[in-house]
C-alpha cells in the first residue's frame, strides 16, 4: 500500500476509542489557544467522546443503561461526552423529529416541514402542532399549516405514528449558524444531510452547575478535517445548546443540579455531574444515564446510591460495547449496568 | 484555558509519583512516643478533653513545624506552662510532665529543625531548575502555631522569584491549577487537602516529608460497587507506597475535631436580643471562618460567595442584577462568603424597617405580626402537632415536619405562604380559645394579611437596595484589587443597618446538625465568645 493512501485511509486513527465511531475525517479537540498547533486528540478526550457516543446509541426498549465514570477531574468532561452523544445522534441519519419527540412537544409548538415541489425544488412550510388523537386505529397528530401560499392555506396535515417522516418536521428553519455546524460535521460523519442537523432535538441533558459549565467550555474548540483545511468551531456552537432566537430547537439541554421537578422524559441520555446531581437521579427520566464524578469527590453517599442501583441490575440486559481497548486511559474507572425500566 | 488544565490533570494521572523523605530524628520520635503515653494515661474521660487537646496541639506544633524550634511563633514555653497548670491536679502525671518538659526544652535548645532543612533543600533544588513548587500550607484544619504569614514571607524571600513558590492553603487553591511538584511537609492525616493531594492529580510529583515515627497516611479511595462491566486503570504508585499504621493520637484529633467544636455550643454566650424561641430547631452546618471564627448557617440557605469574582474568573456583569450565591452544603474551603457583622436582627429586616420608618409606617410590622405571639402561646399549650392536624383536616397539608409551624412565630418567615392557609391558621387560633386583637377572626385575618403583603413589598424593596449597594461596594473592592486573606469589611453607604464582611471559609462540617434556630448566623470566635451576628 502506498504511504499516501495509507495516510488517507488511516489518518484519523489517533485513538482506538474513536474507531467504533467510524468517522470519515480527522477530529481534534483543544482550547482556542492550542487547537491550531496541536495535532492530536488526547486519549482521555477520545474515550469520553466514545462514552457519550455509545450511551446515545445504546437505546434498548424498556431498559435503562447506566455508565459511571470516576475521573481525575470533571473539567470539560460532560461537554466532551455530550459532543460524542451529538455525533452519535447525527450518525443515525435521522432526517426529522421522531414520533416520540413529536409527542413530547406541547400543542401550539412552532415547527417546519419541507415538501418536494415541481422538479427537484423543495418548499419549506411553517406550522403549529395540534392535538393528538386516534384515527382509524392508529395514533395521529395534527400539523396546522400557517402560510400565504394559496394551495396550503389553512391546511391540516396528519402526522402518522407509523410514518412520522411523511412530513419531516424540524424545530428550526435553515439558518446560517446551522450551515456552519453542518459544514463541520459533514467532514467527520458519512452521508450527513443538513436536514439531519435541523432535526436535532434534545439529544442530551446535562445536570450540572450551569455557570461553571459555561466557563469550562467557553474556550473549548473542535477541528474537523476531511482532506482540506480543517474547520474549527466552538464546542458551544456544535453542541447546539438551546438558544432563544432559534425557537425550541436544541442539541443539548443544561439543567441545574437541583431540579425541582421530573425532567428528561423522552430524551435519550442524561449526564449527571458530581455527587449533588447524583442525589437527584430519580428526577431524571431519560432513557440512559451517565454519571461523572472526580476521584476526590466520590464519597460514601454516592457509593451508597450507586450500590442501591446496582443491586437491582440485570446483567443480561446490558449490551456489551465492542471494539474498544481492554483498559480505559490512566486514572479513569468505568462501570456499567442496566436496569429494567420498571425498576426505576 | 480549561481544556489545557484538564489535559494536564489527565497527564498527571499517568505520570504521578510520590517520593517519601523519611526523617530520622530521635528527639521527635521520643516526643511522639511520649504524647501517645499521655493519651493512654489520660484515657477517654470527658474531664481530660481539654488537657488532651493541649497535648495534641503541642505535639502537632512540634511535628509540623517548619520554623526553627526556638522560634517564638511556636510558643512552646507558653504551651508547656498551660499543660503544667492543667496537669497539676493530676498527681500521677508528675513524672510524665517532667519528661515532656525536658523533651521540649531539648528542642528549644537545639533549634535546628530537620524538617525545615529538608523542605528548604527540596525547594532550592527545584528552584535551580526553575520549577514552580506548591507547598501544602493547610497541614491541619484550623490554625496551628508556626504556620503564619511570616513563614510564607521567609520562603518568598528565599525563592529567586515569588512565582516559584505557591502556598496551597485550601482545596480551592490546589484545584485552580497544576504543579510540576508539590511538597507536603506532614503525614497529612489532619489536612483538609489530603484527598485532593493524593487523588486530585494536580501534580506530577509529590514530595512527602515526614518523621519516621510520624508515618504517612494515604487516604483510601472508595471503589465503585460491582456492576455488569467494570474497566479500571488506577493512578500508579499509590498501591506501591509503604504506609504506616495510623497513630491513635491523630485518629483522636480527627474524630474529635468537629465533635469538640460542636460541643462548645452548649456554652455559647447568646446575646439577649436573640434569646427565646429555644424550642424551634433547624438543620444547620458549622462553617469555620478564617481569623478563628465560626458560624452555623442553615443548611438550605444560599449565601453570597464571591471567590471567583475576586479571582477574576467571573465578572459582576455575568450576574446582571443578581449576586453569585452558593448553597451552604456546597461551600468549599477557600470560598469567600459575605456575612453580616454588626447591628441586630436580620439585615433585610433592618433595612426594611428603616424604609418603613422613612415612610412613616414605623408600627406596620407590629400591627401586621401581632398574631405571632398569640400563635406562640397556643403552641406552648397545645403543641405544634395539634395545629398541624387541624390544618391538615382543613386541606392544608404541610410537606415538612409539624415543627415547621414553630417557624411562623419567628422572624425567619413572615407567615404562611397562601392567604387561605393563613385564614385557617387564625381560625384555629380562635378555635383554641385565643384572640388576635379585638376583632373577629375574619377581620383579624383580612387586615393582617393585607399588612403582611405590604411588609413583603418593603422586604422586596430592601432586598433590591441591599443588592444594589452591595454590588457597588463589591465592584469598588474588586477594582481596587483588594487581596482578602482572612476577612474584609464592607461598609455600605446610606444603609444605617450595619456592616457586612467577606470571610474566607476555613472548614465546613461534613455533617449538618439540628440546632435552635437562634444560633444560626451568630459569628463567634473559636473560644465561643459571640463576636457578632449575621
Amino acid at each position: 500500500m502506498k504511504l499516501e493512501s495509507f495516510i488517507k485511509r488511516d489518518y484519523h486513527v489517533m485513538s482506538t476509542w474513536l474507531q467504533p465511531l467510524e468517522l470519515i475525517g480527522k477530529l481534534r479537540l483543544g482550547s482556542s489557544k492550542s487547537i491550531k498547533n496541536n495535532n492530536r486528540i488526547p486519549d482521555w478526550a477520545s474515550f469520553l467522546i466514545w462514552a457519550g457516543w455509545w450511551m446515545r446509541r445504546a437505546q434498548v426498549k424498556n431498559v435503562r443503561i447506566f455508565m459511571v465514570l470516576l475521573l481525575p477531574t470533571r473539567i470539560c468532561c460532560s461537554a466532551i461526552c455530550s459532543f460524542g452523544a451529538i455525533i452519535g445522534s447525527l450518525g443515525q441519519s435521522k432526517k426529522a423529529l421522531t414520533w416520540e419527540q413529536i409527542c413530547s412537544l406541547p400543542s401550539g409548538t412552532e415547527v417546519f416541514t419541507t415538501l418536494p415541489e415541481k422538479g427537484s425544488k423543495l418548499i419549506q412550510l411553517k406550522g403549529k402542532l395540534g392535538n393528538q388523537r386516534n384515527e382509524g386505529g392508529q395514533k395521529v397528530r395534527e400539523l396546522i399549516i400557517e402560510t400565504h401560499i394559496k394551495k396550503f392555506k389553512d391546511s391540516i396535515f396528519l402526522i402518522l405514528e407509523k410514518n412520522p417522516y411523511q412530513y419531516p418536521l424540524t424545530l428550526t428553519q435553515q439558518r446560517r449558524r446551522f450551515n456552519d455546524i453542518y459544514n463541520f460535521y459533514k467532514n467527520i460523519i458519512a452521508e450527513l444531510n443538513l436536514s439531519t442537523i435541523l432535526a436535532i432535538h434534545n439529544e442530551c441533558l446535562i445536570i450540572t452547575n450551569q455557570a461553571g459549565w459555561k466557563r469550562d467550555i467557553c474556550t473549548l474548540q473542535a477541528a474537523a478535517s476531511d482532506q482540506s483545511e480543517p474547520i474549527i468551531c466552538d464546542l458551544d456552537l456544535l453542541l447546539m445548546p438551546s438558544a432563544k432566537d432559534e425557537g425550541a430547537q436544541s442539541g443539548i439541554l443544561i439543567s441545574s443540579q437541583r431540579p425541582s421537578h421530573i425532567i428528561g422524559e423522552n430524551m435519550p441520555l442524561a449526564i449527571l455531574e458530581g455527587p449533588e446531581s447524583l442525589k437527584n437521579w430519580e428526577l431524571i427520566r431519560t432513557q440512559n444515564i451517565m454519571i461523572l464524578m472526580d476521584q476526590a469527590e466520590y464519597d460514601e453517599n454516592s457509593k451508597g446510591i450507586l450500590a442501591n442501583l446496582t443491586s437491582v441490575r440485570n446483567d443480561a440486559l446490558l449490551p456489551m460495547p465492542e471494539g474498544i481497548p481492554l483498559q480505559p486511559p490512566p486514572g479513569i474507572e468505568m462501570m456499567m449496568f442496566a436496569l429494567e425500566a420498571r425498576e426505576v | 484555558m480549561k481544556f489545557d488544565l484538564a489535559d494536564r490533570i489527565f497527564q498527571n494521572a499517568q505520570n504521578f509519583k510520590i517520593l517519601c523523605h523519611w526523617l530520622d530524628f530521635p528527639p521527635m520520635d521520643e516526643l511522639i512516643k511520649e504524647t501517645r503515653l499521655w493519651f493512654a494515661t489520660l484515657g477517654q474521660e470527658e474531664d481530660t478533653i481539654s488537657l488532651r487537646r493541649k497535648i495534641w496541639l503541642l505535639r502537632s506544633t512540634a511535628i509540623l513545624a517548619l520554623l526553627p524550634f526556638d522560634s517564638e511563633d511556636l510558643g512552646f514555653n507558653q504551651q508547656i506552662l498551660s499543660i503544667k497548670r492543667e496537669a497539676a491536679y493530676i498527681p500521677y502525671l508528675e513524672e510524665r510532665q517532667e519528661r515532656l518538659e525536658n523533651l521540649i526544652q531539648f528542642l528549644v535548645e537545639n533549634p535546628d529543625n530537620p524538617k525545615r532543612r529538608k523542605v528548604f533543600q527540596l525547594l532550592q533544588e527545584s528552584w535551580i531548575q526553575g520549577i514552580k513548587v506548591g507547598l501544602v500550607y493547610a497541614v491541619t484544619r484550623g490554625s496551628l502555631p508556626g504556620w503564619s504569614e511570616k513563614l510564607i514571607r521567609e520562603l518568598q524571600e528565599l525563592a529567586p522569584g515569588k512565582e516559584l513558590i505557591e502556598p496551597i492553603s485550601s482545596p480551592k487553591v490546589l484545584r485552580a491549577g497544576t504543579y510540576k511538584q508539590i511538597i507536603f511537609p506532614a503525614n497529612g492525616s489532619l489536612s483538609p487537602l489530603l484527598m485532593d493531594v493524593y487523588h486530585g492529580c494536580r501534580t506530577q510529583r509529590l514530595d512527602v516529608v515526614a518523621y519516621k515515627k510520624e508515618g504517612i497516611k494515604v487516604p483510601q479511595r472508595l471503589t465503585l460497587p460491582k456492576g455488569t462491566l467494570i474497566k479500571i486503570r488506577p493512578v500508579r504508585t499509590l498501591e506501591e507506597l509503604q504506609q504506616t499504621t495510623s497513630d491513635p493520637v491523630d485518629e483522636w484529633a480527627q474524630r474529635r475535631f468537629w465533635e469538640s467544636i460542636r460541643a462548645l455550643e452548649a456554652k455559647v454566650d447568646i446575646p439577649p436580643s436573640v434569646k427565646g424561641d429555644h424550642e424551634i430547631t433547624v438543620e444547620a452546618r458549622l462553617v469555620l471562618l478564617s481569623n478563628n471564627k465560626k458560624v452555623y448557617l442553615r443548611d438550605d440557605l444560599s449565601v453570597i460567595e464571591i471567590s471567583d469574582l475576586v479571582a477574576g474568573l467571573e465578572s459582576l456583569e455575568d450576574y446582571g442584577k443578581k449576586l453569585p450565591r452558593k448553597i451552604v452544603n456546597q461551600l468549599e474551603v477557600g470560598d469567600l462568603i459575605v456575612l453580616r457583622t454588626s447591628g441586630s436582627g436580620d439585615y433585610l429586616y433592618d433595612v426594611a424597617n428603616s424604609l418603613l420608618e422613612a415612610d412613616g409606617k414605623r408600627r406596620l410590622r407590629d400591627e401586621a405580626l401581632d398574631w405571632k405571639p398569640v400563635l406562640k402561646q397556643a403552641i406552648k399549650i397545645h403543641g405544634t402537632e395539634a395545629i398541624f392536624i387541624r390544618l391538615k383536616n382543613r386541606g392544608h397539608e404541610l410537606k415538612t415536619n409539624h415543627r415547621y409551624i414553630g417557624l411562623w412565630t419567628t422572624d425567619v418567615v413572615i407567615g404562611p405562604k397562601s392567604e387561605s392557609r393563613f385564614r385557617n391558621l387564625i381560625s384555629i387560633i380562635y378555635e383554641l380559645g385565643y384572640k388576635v386583637g379585638n376583632s373577629d377572626q375574619v377581620t383579624a385575618a383580612s387586615t393582617r394579611w393585607q399588612k403582611m403583603k405590604e411588609i413583603i413589598r418593603y422586604h422586596g424593596k430592601a432586598g433590591r437596595k441591599i443588592r444594589q449597594d452591595l454590588l457597588k461596594e463589591l465592584r469598588r473592592m474588586i477594582e481596587s484589587g483588594v487581596i482578602i486573606t482572612d476577612s474584609y469589611s464592607l461598609t455600605i453607604p446610606d444603609v444605617s443597618a450595619g456592616e457586612l464582611s467577606v470571610f474566607r471559609v476555613a472548614g465546613i462540617d461534613p455533617e449538618a446538625v439540628e440546632i435552635p434556630y437562634y444560633q444560626t448566623g451568630l459569628i463567634m470566635d473559636m473560644q465561643n465568645k459571640t463576636v457578632s451576628q449575621l
